[in-house]
C-alpha cells in the first residue's frame, strides 16, 4: 500500500502577540496595572499601553 | 493556566519572598513590609494592581475583597494600609473606611475612585483616609500615595 507524502513545511516561526492596550485618561492608574501584570505573567506578550480621549485613541 | 489564577499564585509568592525572612530557624515578619487590604470592585483592575504591587519588596497584598460583604469577612488584624475604591456593588466603601479603623486603629486608609470630585474627596477624608486619589493617575503615584499612608502613622 502506497503511503501519502506531505510536502516538508518549513518550521514555523513563533509568533509574538502583540497587546494593544488603551484607555481614556481617567483610567490611567487601571491601564498601567493590567499592563503590568501582562508583563509579568506573559512576558512573551509585547504590551503597548495608551491614554487619551475617545477622539485622540480613535485617531490612533 | 488563567492569568487570575497565575496572578494569585505569584502574588502569594511574591508576597513570601518578602515578608518572611528566617532568624535562628524560623520564620518572621519582616516589619518593614506593608500590609495592604485592596478593596474594588473591578476584579481586573484588583488583581492586576495586586500583582504590581507584589513586584515592590515593602508592599504586600495580605487580603483582596470586591464587596463590602467580602470586606466584613477578613479578619482586619495586621492591616498597616486599606486600599478602597468605594465604589462597591453591594454597598458604600466609605463606611469600610470606619469599619477598618475601628477594627484594627493602627489601620490606615487611602482611597483611589474614577468618580472623584470634590464631593467624594471631603467625604473619604471625614471618613478617615490618609490620602484620596483618582485613578487618572500613573501607577508609581499609587505606590508612592500607599508609601506615604503607610509611613503617615
Amino acid at each position: 500500500m502506497k503511503g501519502i507524502t506531505h510536502d516538508r513545511e518549513e518550521p514555523r516561526k513563533p509568533v509574538k502577540m502583540k497587546v494593544l492596550l488603551a484607555l481614556e485618561e481617567e483610567y490611567r492608574t487601571y491601564l498601567e496595572a493590567m499592563a503590568a501584570a501582562i508583563r509579568e505573567f506573559r512576558p512573551n506578550i509585547e504590551v503597548v499601553a495608551i491614554t487619551g480621549s475617545s477622539e485622540v485613541l480613535e485617531r490612533r | 493556566v488563567p492569568l487570575e489564577i497565575e496572578s494569585q499564585r505569584r502574588s502569594i509568592a511574591f508576597a513570601s519572598a518578602a515578608r518572611l525572612s528566617t532568624v535562628g530557624g524560623n520564620e518572621v515578619v519582616d516589619k518593614d513590609t506593608k500590609r495592604i487590604l485592596l478593596v474594588a470592585a473591578h476584579n481586573v483592575f484588583r488583581e492586576a494592581l495586586a500583582a504590581r504591587l507584589s513586584q515592590e519588596a515593602d508592599l504586600e497584598v495580605a487580603w483582596q475583597a470586591g464587596s463590602v460583604a467580602d470586606t466584613r469577612d477578613i479578619h482586619l488584624d495586621g492591616i498597616d494600609v486599606a486600599v478602597v475604591d468605594p465604589l462597591l456593588p453591594d454597598g458604600d466603601g466609605m463606611v469600610l473606611l470606619r469599619e477598618v479603623s475601628v477594627a484594627n486603629p493602627n489601620a490606615l486608609a487611602l482611597v483611589i475612585s474614577h468618580r472623584l470630585d470634590a464631593a467624594v474627596y471631603h467625604q473619604a477624608l471625614g471618613a478617615g483616609a490618609v490620602e484620596v486619589l483618582s485613578t487618572n493617575v500613573p501607577i508609581k503615584d499609587v505606590i508612592d500615595a500607599i508609601r506615604r499612608t503607610a509611613e503617615s502613622g
